[in-house]
């Protein structure tokens, strides 16, 4: 099979799990005790609101009708507009989005610049004190609510030390310094919760791998060690690593919400938690809705390049 | 054979690995001695030691776990007194190896190319068009059909014949003088099993090189090398030439091993196994490890461990039972 | 290694493989002594437990009621751990705190193995069109990222302990359905079950004697392993304002009030932070500890 119609049979794969999602979503509003009118308008609303409000939302129609409804406007980008900030939910996020790429993409980077070092030297030096505190901080760092060590690094370096900002968001576009150091804390947290697993992981893989034959063989060519290893071996345990590591990058967009509403920094998480406080339910659908769209595609994407990096994948 | 100089003395060589189980001793006092131009066959059944100490000869044995004891020269030089960065030059360069499993062997995700310049280029300090040069020669004398597109493959589009001659190919780029076979054909059809031995020798032959061949089996050392050493639980029990060893094998374990195995064109009924089973590694037996399982074992072979003795000339023997005869 | 069930003749009733899986628990046990890792997280695990049954004789103030003229005060001889800032002493609503973690170790661990099995191992076990469907539900529950599941569940649900129990428990049975589905596959495939098979034994009989006693300890192992993330979810639950409402003394929302004042009384912010580590730490050892002993194929992952 060629690698265009794996990719195809792959698209085509996804798009039951996502009519799932979107019928998921959609059912948000309907479970929720009430009905979807009083959930939208305030209590006191008269008589010809609500039939107003009814008639717009269409929550007269039968569930299935109303769900192709949202559907449909979904698909074309709209997805309603907020209760609270009478803006269209597709502007929100479209204004969010971003800000939470950023802070998930910084928290991704933080955490392999200390979990890749750490795991290959871990493996390669095992059963060495290095190999212990390696594993020993990963299972620290696994046990580490978030939200406690924002709030104790935001006391270190923003309350005590006053090296750095400790709440809100500047634009990278309107100064690229402020941007990133109103970043460092957030996206230091948000990589701390990811290092223990990361640091494991490559410590395992990489185990694996320098245990394989062929590791023997460049050692009888007379190679030396650190090319060994930092190339010939690295670049096999790259590939399972590389995919574990995309997608929880994917899961990561969606588990920014508490360390968004620590640090004040304005991006989806948060623009869903606020939803929640203030049950504006077309935001909070809009929001898990592009989130999960999000995520699949993400994966989907890591699936294929997968397939395209391993050149021992044969596509049947 | 005419036998050039002596290139590799491994004298009283011992390796124990120190495990959470216990300690267990892989190889015993082996004694040995190769010229150039000779090839050493070593036979035994797995776990006797064969493979730990042929990378011992290249100092390939994990260290921490192992202990490597005894003297170890090649072309004159203490392999073990040599820094890691001497290490590197000797291997490789003056001897190289060549392991069972061609396609494990073989890094999967780099092409044949780059996995053979590596080491071209690391020894040799030759540039990236002359290394590939150099390794398509290679590849055309061990007899890979088209060599200059194989460069580009990866080892899991080759069959398992021509991993192997690649193998071979990337142990002969730097023109070692010692080339040690693990086990080379072991994991390969009986047809190019033929084939592969064939080359080997050709090879020795032809470039003036030593060989030391792992295997099981009996006949293919017997047919590719002129000295066999048959070991057993990490020792040696029996040394000397193919053709004594072969035609009249005296240790009884090699007697066992000889009337075990098939021979390829020979029918017979049924397989003579040698009684009992290999010995745990981690509890060898007192004495002879092999007296359990002899049937011509005395009450002295569960004490003391037999020596090598040359009961004929250029033919050494460790057992208690097999006494020197005249010539 | 965990040997297979080979009482196939005999037809050993639910009672040998349980008695037998006790039977290996117990050696489990004496081996976990061995262990230095599980041991220490036994103990921690152990201490916090009995924290929280033994809350109100350990509990030295109403966890509830606050002393509006010491607010914020440090630690001294009354209040242990100093007082918030209601002037309710920090120790007593920690260690009542610890009854939560409990709670929804009691509850979320068993309810995700019993989904597991029952949106796992069965659809797995029989194959064909219910596990398809199965497949794809799951996909799609997976597909909702992290914490935002469990605020979308929430957001129906309401706040309260229950319903965060709920939420959790829904949120956390995809990974485990899919594990249990793996597990039952695997097994499947060996010979014990095709010798039942042959023997006619139902396929029901066959998955509920057999095989599920062979997965239960990966399944244990795993179960408590997710048991530290689930605590970690369930405080950053609390710490967003939804779970129990105040004044219950939950840790993560005593983060939460104990933001207002980092800086003036930073030490608030501390414990129940601490305590939440500690209690994690403490469950995650454990789980690597039972990993060791229990399965050790599921070792370095």
């Amino acid at each position: 099979m060629s690698f265009r119609r794996f990719i195809i049979r792959r698209l085509l794969y996804v798009l039951p799990t996502m009519i799932l999602v979107s019928i998921g979503v959609f059912s948000i509003l309907q479970l929720i005790p009430g009905s979807p009118v009083d959930v939208l308008l305030p209590v006191d609303a008269d008589q010809e609101t609500r039939q107003a409000t009814i008639k717009e939302f269409g929550f007269d129609l039968p569930l299935p009708l109303q769900y192709l409804r949202w559907v449909s406007r979904a698909v074309r980008g709209d997805l309603g507009h907020s209760i609270l900030l009478t803006k269209p939910v597709s502007t929100i996020i479209a204004e969010a989005l971003p800000r939470t790429i950023y802070l998930a993409l910084g928290g991704m980077i933080i955490s392999l610049i200390i979990s890749f070092p750490l795991g290959i030297f871990a493996a390669v030096k095992r059963k060495t004190w290095v190999d212990y505190t390696a594993q020993v901080s990963a299972l620290a760092g696994l046990s580490l609510p978030a939200f406690w060590a924002a709030l104790m690094l935001m006391l270190l370096f923003g309350l005590k030390l006053k090296w750095l900002p400790v709440v809100g968001y500047v634009a990278p576009g309107e100064n690229f310094g402020g941007f990133l150091v109103h970043l460092i804390l957030p996206a230091f947290t948000l990589g701390l919760e990811m290092v223990g697993v990361q640091t494991r992981m490559t410590r395992s893989t990489m185990l694996e791998e320098l245990n394989k034959d062929y590791v023997q063989t460049h050692r009888s060519q007379g190679l030396s060690e650190g090319r060994i290893v930092g190339m010939y071996t690295l670049k096999n345990a790259m590939i399972p690593t590389l995919t574990v590591v995309s997608l929880r990058f994917a899961a990561l967009l969606g588990g920014t919400a508490v360390i968004e509403s620590i640090f004040a920094w304005p991006g989806i998480g948060q623009m869903i938690l606020n939803g929640i406080q203030s049950k504006d339910y077309p935001v909070i659908q809009g929001g898990v809705l592009i989130l999960s769209v999000a995520f699949i595609f993400i994966n989907l994407i890591v699936d294929i390049l997968y397939k395209w990096l391993d050149p021992r994948i044969v596509l049947e | 054979m005419s036998a050039g100089r002596e290139y590799l003395v491994i004298k009283d060589l011992s390796v124990k690995f120190y495990l959470r189980a216990g300690v267990l001793s892989a190889v015993s006092n082996v004694n040995l001695t190769l010229k150039t131009g000779q090839t050493l066959g070593v036979v035994g059944e797995s776990g006797c030691g064969k493979s730990v100490m042929s990378r011992s000869i290249m100092r390939l044995n994990p260290s921490p776990p192992s202990k490597t004891s005894g003297l170890v020269l090649l072309d004159g030089e203490d392999v073990y007194a040599k820094s890691a960065k001497e290490m590197r030059k000797i291997r490789g360069a003056k001897a190289a190896m060549i392991f069972q499993e061609p396609m494990t062997s073989l890094n999967p995700v780099f092409t044949i190319g780059s996995q053979m310049t590596a080491g071209i280029r690391e020894h040799l300090k030759l540039s990236k068009e002359q290394a590939n040069e150099r390794a398509v020669g290679l590849l055309g004398k061990v007899g890979i059909p088209s060599p200059a597109e194989r460069l580009k493959q990866y080892p899991h589009e080759l069959s398992g014949g021509m991993r192997q001659r690649v193998m071979l190919a990337t142990a002969l780029s730097c023109n070692p003088t010692l080339l040690i076979a693990d086990e080379p054909t072991t994991a390969l059809d009986v047809t190019i099993q033929a084939q592969i031995l064939d080359l080997l020798r050709d090879t020795i032959q032809t470039r003036g090189m030593a060989m030391i061949l792992i295997s099981h089996n009996l006949y293919v050392v017997a047919d590719a090398c002129d000295q066999i050493c048959v070991m057993y639980a990490g020792r040696q029990v029996e040394l000397g030439t193919s053709e004594d060893i072969f035609q009249h094998p005296l240790h009884p374990y090699a007697i066992g091993l000889k009337n075990s195995q098939p021979k390829i064109g020979h029918k017979t009924e049924f397989l003579d196994p040698i009684q009992g089973m290999v010995p745990n590694m981690l509890n060898v037996p007192p004495g002879c490890a092999f007296h359990p399982r002899c049937d011509q074992a005395g009450a002295i072979c569960s004490t003391e461990i037999p020596k090598l003795e040359e009961i004929r000339p250029g033919h050494w023997v460790a057992c208690h039972q097999v006494r020197p005869q005249a010539a | 290694m965990s040997a297979p069930n080979t009482s196939l003749l005999e037809a050993a009733g639910w009672k040998g493989s349980a008695a037998r899986f006790f039977k290996r628990l117990g050696t489990g046990m004496i081996r976990l002594s061995e262990s230095r890792i599980a041991l220490v997280g036994l103990i921690l695990t152990l201490l916090v437990v009995v924290a929280a049954i033994f809350a109100p004789v350990l509990a030295t103030h109403d966890p509830i009621k606050g002393d509006y003229l010491n607010i914020n005060g440090p630690s001294s001889r009354e209040h242990f751990l100093g007082t918030d800032n209601l002037g309710r002493d920090i120790w007593s609503r920690l260690v009542y705190g610890a009854r939560n973690a409990v709670l929804v170790g009691i509850t979320v661990v068993p309810a995700g193995m019993f989904m597991g099995i029952l949106l796992g191992a069965i659809p797995g076990f029989y194959g064909g069109r219910l596990d398809n469907i199965m497949m794809r539900i799951l996909d799609a529950w997976l597909a909702f990222p992290g914490l935002i599941l469990f605020l979308a569940l929430l957001a129906v649900l309401g706040r309260g302990l229950w319903q965060t129990i709920v939420a959790l428990i829904l949120g956390g049975t995809p990974g485990l359905v899919r594990l249990t589905r793996g597990l039952v596959l695997s097994e499947r495939e060996r010979d014990y079950v095709k010798a039942a098979k042959l023997l006619g034994e139902r396929d029901l009989r066959i998955l509920f004697r057999q095989v599920i006693p062979n997965v239960s300890s990966p399944l244990i192992v795993v179960s408590t392993i997710r048991l530290g993330g689930t605590l970690l979810i369930f405080a950053g639950l609390t710490f967003l304002g939804l779970g129990p409402p105040p004044p219950a003394p939950s840790w993560g929302l005593m983060l939460n009030e104990a933001r207002s004042l980092m800086e003036t009384a930073p030490m608030v912010a501390v414990y129940p932070g601490l305590a939440i580590f500690i209690t994690v730490l403490a469950v995650n050892l454990l789980g690597d500890g039972l990993r060791d002993i229990l399965d050790p194929r599921l070792a370095e992952k």
